[in-house]
C-alpha cells in the first residue's frame, strides 16, 4: 500500500470513525493512548472519511484510516479487515508485541496471525451479531450465525477480554467464555464542575443527549412529556448527536403528541458545546428500552456517566446495565423501562423536590470521583497491558 | 462563499469546490449545479442520486458531468458501483459470505451513516456505539 509505516510495538484497531464526538471515539482515545503509553508507541487503525487524512504521524504514534467509500456495511467491514491483514503482512506483525481490538472485523486478521508473535485483547463493547439486526432487519439467520462464529473465534483466540459491564461478561459466559478470562472495566468520564449557563437555555430543563437509535427510548420520553403538560415552564432539551433529518421521526412524533413547543432541539454539538448544557440541566434522562442490545448484550452508557460526572442525577430505565451505575433514590432515579406513565411520574416527583435532586446530583458526582473516572479505567487497563507485554 | 462538497473525478476523487448553488436534500451538503440532479421531485447531489439506484424518474439526463458535458446518471452510478463492489467478491467468499447475503447490509440506515461521515463533522451516531 506504499505507506511509510514505522515498526510498532502496539496496535489498536477499531471499526469506528476516529476522531469524532461519539462515545465510541472517546473510548478509543482513552484506551489507545493507554496502550501506546504502556508499549512506547503504536499504530491506530480506524475508519476515516473524506475529510480525515488517510495517514497521520504524531511522534511514536501513527494513525492509519480506512477510507474507501463503501456504502454496504458488510463490504466495508470485510474490506477494512482485508486492509488490516495487508498491513500486518507488510511487516507490522513482526514488530508487534500487543494488539487490542473492538470488533471481529479488526479481530479476525489479528487473532489468526498472532500465533505466539504478539498478545491480543478483545475489548467487547457491543457485538455485531446482536446490534446489526436492529439496523438491517433483512439479515438472515445463517448470515448472523457466520458473524457470530467470527465473534466466537475472536473470543476464543484472544489472550484477554475486556468488557465495560457485568451484563456483557455474563452474556459472554453464556457463550462459553470463562469468566476468569474477562475483565470488567467500566467506561469512565471526567468530573465536570460546572459551566456558565448557555445563553439560550430555558430556566429549568430536563435533558436528553446522545444518539437516537431505537434502543435509546427517546419516544418513551416524548410520550412521558405529553403527560406533564400541566407543569408550567417545563422544557426538554434534546442534544442530538445526529443531523436533524435523522431525528425527523421523533420531531414528527413530538408534534403529534402536542409537545413540540416544549422541546429545544440541538444537533451535533461538540464536547465543549455540550458540556454547559449537561452541567446546567435540572435532571438528565436515559430512557433505555428493554431490548436484546440493552438486556442480553449489555452496555455502559456514557450519557449516564457524563451526567453523573457533572453532578446531574439521571432518571433512567431500571435495567441491570443501569443498576451497575445508578442506585435508586441515592444518586439517581430508576423507573420501569418503556412505560411513559412511569417515567412521567418519576419526573413529576423529581420536579417537585429540587433539594432531593441536588443531593442525588452530589452523590452521583461522588460516585464518579470515587471510581468511574477515565483515570480509573485506564489504570485497570494498563495493568493488563503491562502483564501481557511483560509476559511475552 | 460556500463551495460544492461533492467529489469530482473517478479514480482520483477530488473536491469540486465550485460555488454552491443549493443543498442536497439527503446529505445536506452544499452542491453546485453540475453536481445536482432532480430525483422524485427533490434536488440531490449526484452521489446521493446514484445511491437512489434505479428508481427511474425520467430526469437522468438532467445534469452535467465533470467536464461540463451533458451526462447521464450512469457515471455516478457506475462510480458508486466501482467503489462498492470492485474487488470485494473474494473477501466475501474468503470469510464465508455470499454476494446474496451482502445485499441485506445495504440500506438507508447504513448509507445515512456513511453520508454523515462524509459530511465531515464526524459526530454522527454510530449504530454500534457503546
Amino acid at each position: 500500500m506504499n505507506l511509510p509505516l514505522q515498526s510498532h510495538p502496539a496496535l489498536y484497531a477499531a471499526f469506528d470513525v476516529y476522531p469524532s464526538a461519539k462515545g465510541a471515539a472517546t473510548h478509543i482515545q482513552q484506551a489507545a493512548q493507554t496502550l501506546f503509553d504502556a508499549a512506547g508507541g503504536g499504530l491506530l487503525y480506524v475508519l476515516g472519511n473524506e475529510r480525515l487524512p488517510r495517514f497521520q504521524r504524531e511522534g511514536a504514534v501513527e494513525i492509519l484510516r480506512f477510507g474507501r467509500l463503501l456504502d454496504n456495511y458488510l463490504h466495508r467491514a470485510l474490506a477494512y479487515s482485508a486492509e488490516l491483514q495487508a498491513v500486518l503482512e507488510d511487516g507490522l506483525q513482526d514488530s508487534l508485541q500487543i494488539a487490542q481490538f473492538r470488533d471481529p472485523w479488526s479481530g479476525i486478521p489479528l487473532v489468526r496471525r498472532a500465533t505466539g508473535r504478539y498478545r491480543t485483547i478483545y475489548e467487547v463493547n457491543g457485538l455485531p451479531s446482536v446490534e446489526l439486526p436492529m439496523a438491517y432487519p433483512k439479515i438472515g439467520a445463517a448470515t448472523l450465525g457466520k458473524i457470530r462464529a467470527l465473534e466466537d473465534e475472536c473470543l476464543t483466540r484472544a489472550d484477554r477480554i475486556v468488557v465495560p459491564s457485568g451484563v456483557i461478561r455474563d452474556n459472554l459466559a453464556r457463550r462459553g467464555v470463562a469468566p476468569e478470562r474477562v475483565s470488567v472495566i467500566p467506561n469512565g468520564t471526567e468530573l465536570n464542575h460546572g459551566h456558565a449557563r448557555p445563553e439560550d437555555a430555558p430556566k429549568r430543563y430536563i435533558l436528553y443527549f446522545g444518539a437516537v437509535q431505537p434502543w435509546q427510548g427517546l419516544d418513551v420520553l416524548l410520550r412521558a412529556l405529553q403527560r406533564l403538560q400541566d407543569i408550567p415552564d417545563l422544557h426538554l432539551v434534546i442534544c442530538c448527536s445526529v443531523k436533524s433529518r435523522r431525528a425527523k421521526g421523533y420531531q414528527k412524533l413530538a408534534e403529534k403528541l402536542g409537545v413540540a413547543e416544549r422541546i429545544t432541539w440541538l444537533h451535533r454539538l461538540n464536547k465543549e458545546e455540550l458540556a454547559p448544557w449537561v452541567s446546567n440541566a435540572y435532571i438528565s434522562v436515559a430512557p433505555l428500552t428493554e431490548c436484546a442490545r440493552n438486556i442480553d448484550q449489555g452496555c455502559c452508557p456514557l450519557k449516564i456517566l457524563e451526567s453523573m460526572g457533572a453532578g446531574v442525577p439521571v432518571i433512567a430505565s431500571d435495567l441491570p446495565v443501569v443498576r451497575e451505575l445508578v442506585e435508586h433514590r441515592e444518586n439517581g432515579y430508576l423507573v420501569a423501562p418503556e412505560r411513559p406513565a412511569e417515567l412521567a411520574r418519576g419526573l413529576r416527583v423529581l420536579l417537585d423536590y429540587p433539594d432531593t435532586v441536588a443531593q442525588m446530583g452530589a452523590a452521583a458526582q461522588r460516585k464518579i470521583a470515587e471510581g468511574l473516572q477515565w483515570s480509573h479505567a485506564n489504570a485497570a487497563l494498563q495493568q493488563i497491558h503491562v502483564e501481557l507485554i511483560s509476559g511475552k | 462563499m460556500t463551495k460544492c462538497e461533492v467529489k469530482a473525478g473517478f479514480f482520483v476523487l477530488r473536491p469540486c469546490e465550485a460555488p454552491s448553488a443549493m443543498q442536497c436534500s439527503i446529505c445536506e451538503r452544499p452542491m453546485c449545479l453540475r453536481h445536482s440532479m432532480p430525483v422524485e421531485g427533490e434536488m440531490l447531489c449526484t452521489e446521493c442520486g446514484a445511491v437512489q439506484g434505479d428508481s427511474d424518474t425520467g430526469d437522468e439526463e438532467y445534469y452535467m458531468d465533470d467536464d461540463g458535458a451533458i451526462a447521464t446518471r450512469w457515471f455516478y452510478s457506475y462510480r458508486q458501483h466501482y467503489y462498492t463492489e470492485t474487488g470485494d467478491a473474494d473477501m466475501l467468499t474468503e470469510q464465508g459470505f455470499g454476494a446474496d447475503e451482502a445485499a441485506a447490509f445495504a440500506g438507508a440506515a447504513d448509507m445515512l451513516d456513511m453520508q454523515d461521515n462524509m459530511g465531515g463533522d464526524d459526530d454522527s451516531a454510530d449504530l454500534f456505539d457503546s
